[in-house]
């Protein structure tokens, strides 16, 4: 079969009827084009809600509204997820206060940790800020008037002992959030600096670093209970005032082993919590109650086990509580427990309850103690809780305590597409979390397109039909006008398949001139909708339009079409008997 | 029944060849009891309308097959013949491109091919260069309408261009169909003339169908004709071979 012959001769023949060709090509392009029209509306309308939507990250930010507590390993696990699309952990919300500082003022703002991919800074073409940088939120701009590249000095204050004290450390200016971008008091740093922030307030770290590189200071002391020795003091208290002055809500006498070591005396009562803690500052009503009654009161800790390591061996021990009074302007207590031993005096590294944590301590012998006896007072006791409690680990190279496994309060998490909103708050409301999203306007999104689809679908069923009528009867009476030339290339040698190659070429070549036609209107009435409605629409944004993909399937189903019309021509000119046709005149 | 001894010279040979049509109110019955044509000789069947003349040659053409048959063969060369009566369609229309050549009644051109395209066609289908058309173009007087369309020509230009399609690709036959049948007599001359010589020229044979007998008897070096015998609403139609003197 020689199709390069059949091509020519088919091209010969749509040429010499340029004009029967060409009313066939409109009349399809005619019924084509409101199809493209409507799909390309359908799919710009669709896409350019979606843009919106998903151009404003508050849309694809998935909220945890509810501080909580999540693992570094849990955040690795969430960054993970399919359709996250930026993941960053953030401390809690009280400990991000800050003030930035200026020449011309000072203003309060929030710490937002950001890093790499941070869809908030990358809509506004923003750097992600590195060590000593920072991105300022408009209403913070406007209000301190920094230039980009100048220096701004982030302050925080904190309660130390009952005094207030206050560092600072310079950031460089790198991006100013526009107003659009719905920041106002918020300022963007690296995660390093929030962190440092928030160790800064809780006490365990002496100033703020960028790098987060220093070891932090031991946590102020807590305390799982108090000792009074007056055992009616409760009852003859109001339970009104008795509930207001102590955070314990457990009591019990002091044991035979207690008073045996000297720890309470006979009447003494433990008032005591077994799985909480409370911070100094919690305890100073019941101190005050205490005084009143001329109680004599004293703090209390359970005992911690720790084990250090010798040249030798491992021993584990367990050091005591010895009670002491409450000193609410202390410094932080000097880490020293009490050995019986003078052998084991000296400082060692003790790994604290089983592997929680671990410190530095310096062991002071005490001869009053009977030999393998340790014993610590009960602030002392209560920094090595609180080291256990944050998972704190001394570090020789860092001189001072890290946190290897750090927790975090919050999270920010982004989702990549408008699509992954929905799984994604699923998915993590199913680990337990809390956690919100606009689901509902992404919904309203996706259900305008399923209607739009319907209707589409329905006006591309009736001009697709149409086009495809059209095509297939002009074909058709092509053919029947054509037997005659068909014949004739039969009595020249044609074979039968060759001729049923004809009304396919032909078809082909039709559909494809139509349909390159139809995109060529389609394109320009396009253009004349982007020009028409410049206004409405922003930069980059499209009201009609279609995808390669959809040009392809146009391209495809016109193809289908035009084949189909053309295997019924086909078996047309396969039915003609060339004898009969070549006498029809 | 004896037949006529087959000489080196032929190239067509039918016997028996038998067609029935049925139609609402009368069948029709064609019967060919033999019929042989000679290398470069011209051979004319006469008849009025209706006696089965065109039927004659669409079966010789292979454009549609006898119902019954004892051979049909054409020479493919001085050594081999080719049963046309078992022939695949592809051979078929192989036989058709290679060997025969059709001329119609008023032409048979293809109306959106220029003049040189449609006498280049059968050599295309042959895989044969073009350039081999413009020597025949020029004998036949038509090399100055290579560029005009079929609807721009006259139909004895017409005829013109037919015959030389049907001599383009080299066959050994030429079948024409009333190939003088719409032209006035002064233009029916020329034709037959051009169809003539030009197929003496190239030692093809030719095979005329027309119910003009006198144009072309004197020329023919076989004529036939036919008996017509009514039985009933069956009409049988038997080719004869007749004298060529009138």
């Amino acid at each position: 079969m020689n199709l390069c012959l059949v091509l020519k001769l088919v091209w010969q023949q749509l040429r010499h009827e340029w004009l029967a060709a060409a009313c066939l090509c409109i009349a399809m392009a005619a019924a084509l084009v409101p199809v493209l029209m409507i799909l390309g509306l359908k799919e710009g309308t669709v896409q350019t809600l979606r843009q919106r939507l998903a151009a404003d990250p508050a849309n694809l930010e998935i909220r945890m509204p509810i501080s909580t507590h999540i693992s570094s390993q849990e955040v690795e696990s969430l960054r993970a997820l399919p359709g996250v699309g930026f993941c960053i952990p953030a401390t809690r919300i009280l400990a991000t206060s800050a003030h930035l500082v200026t020449d011309s003022g000072s203003e309060e703002v929030n710490l937002i940790p950001t890093g790499a991919g941070d869809p908030l800074l990358a809509r506004h073409s923003l750097p992600v800020p590195r060590a000593g940088e920072i991105v300022l939120g408009s209403a913070i701009a406007e209000k301190l008037s920094p230039e980009v590249g100048g220096e701004i000095r982030l302050r925080r204050g904190r309660m130390e002992g009952g005094r207030a004290q206050y560092t600072e450390v310079p950031c460089r200016v790198v991006g100013i959030l526009p107003d659009s971008s719905g920041v106002g008091a918020q300022v963007f740093v690296p995660l390093s600096l929030v962190i440092a922030v928030e160790e800064y307030a809780e006490g365990a770290r002496q100033s703020l670093s960028a790098e987060g590189a220093q070891g932090l200071t031991p946590p102020a002391p807590v305390y799982h209970g108090m000792w009074l020795n007056k055992p009616g003091l409760k009852d003859s208290t109001p339970d009104y005032v008795w509930d207001r002055a102590c955070p314990f809500s457990e009591q019990r006498p002091a044991t035979e082993d207690e008073i045996r070591r000297g720890m309470a005396s006979q009447e003494a009562i433990l008032f005591f919590n077994s799985a909480q803690h409370k911070a100094v500052d919690k305890l100073r009503r019941a101190y005050q109650l205490a005084k009143q009654n001329r109680a004599e009161f004293r703090l209390w800790n359970p005992p911690v086990s720790a084990t250090r390591q010798t040249s030798d061996k491992t021993e584990t021990f367990t050091i005591h509580c010895i009670p002491e009074p409450l000193n609410l302007r202390a410094a932080a207590p000097a880490l020293q427990i009490r050995c019986g031993n003078p052998a084991d005096a000296g400082f060692h590294t003790l790994l604290l309850a089983g592997g929680k944590g671990s410190m530095r301590v310096e062991a002071v012998a005490d001869t009053s103690l009977p030999p393998g006896e340790w014993t610590a007072s009960a602030s002392v006791l209560g920094v090595l809780h609180g080291i256990c409690q944050r998972g704190l680990f001394w570090s020789e190279e860092a001189g001072g305590l890290t946190q290897p496994h750090r927790a975090f309060s919050r999270i920010r998490l982004y989702a990549r597409g408008l699509d992954d909103v929905e799984p994604l708050v699923q998915h993590i409301t199913a680990r337990g979390y809390h956690a919100e999203g606009n689901i509902a306007g992404i919904r309203r999104v996706q259900e305008l397109n399923a209607q739009l689809e319907i209707l589409f679908t329905l006006l591309a069923v009736i001009c697709v039909t149409g086009a495809a009528i059209s095509l297939a009867l002009n074909l058709f009476n092509g053919v029947l006008k054509r037997r005659r030339d068909y014949a004739i290339l039969a009595t020249l040698g044609f074979s039968r398949a060759t001729l049923t190659c004809f009304p396919i070429c032909e078809s082909l070549l039709l559909t494809l001139l139509s349909i390159g036609l139809s995109f060529f209107l389609f394109h320009g009435m396009a253009h004349a909708i982007s020009v028409l409605f410049a206004a409405e629409i922003e930069t980059g944004e499209n009201l009609c339009f279609l995808s390669p993909a959809h040009h392809a399937l146009v391209l495809g189903c016109g193809i289908a079409i035009g084949l189909l019309a053309a295997v019924c021509a086909a078996v047309n000119v396969l039915r003609t008997q060339p004898s009969t046709a070549i006498r029809e005149m | 029944m004896s037949y006529e001894a087959l000489s080196a010279s032929t190239v067509l040979t039918a016997r028996e060849l038998s067609r029935f049509y049925a139609g609402s109110e009368r069948s029709f019955r064609l019967l060919v009891p033999e019929l042989n044509v000679d290398a470069g000789s011209v051979n004319i069947i006469i008849g009025r309308s209706g006696c089965g003349k065109s039927t004659l040659l669409d079966m010789l053409g292979m454009i549609s097959r006898p119902d019954s048959a004892q051979s049909y063969r054409i020479r493919r060369n001085p050594c081999q013949w080719f049963d046309a009566l078992r022939a695949t369609p592809h051979e078929a229309e192989h036989l058709r491109r290679t060997q025969l050549g059709y001329i119609l009644q008023t032409g048979g051109l293809l109306p959106f091919l220029s003049v040189e395209d449609n006498v280049a066609l059968p050599r295309q289908l042959c895989g044969s260069p073009r350039d081999g058309i413009g020597k025949l173009m020029e004998r036949l007087e038509i090399a100055g309408l290579s560029r005009q369309y079929p609807a721009q020509l006259s139909t004895g230009q017409r005829q013109r261009v037919a015959i030389a399609r049907a001599l383009a690709a080299g066959p050994r036959i030429v079948l024409a169909d009333e190939p003088t049948g719409a032209l006035d007599p002064e233009s029916a001359r020329i034709v037959r003339e051009l169809l003539l010589e030009t197929a003496r020229e190239r030692n093809v044979a030719v095979l005329i169908v027309t119910h003009d007998a006198e144009l072309f008897r004197t020329a023919a070096d076989r004529v036939y004709g036919f008996d017509i015998r009514v039985e009933g609403t069956c009409v049988t139609s038997t080719l004869r071979r007749e004298s060529n003197t009138i």
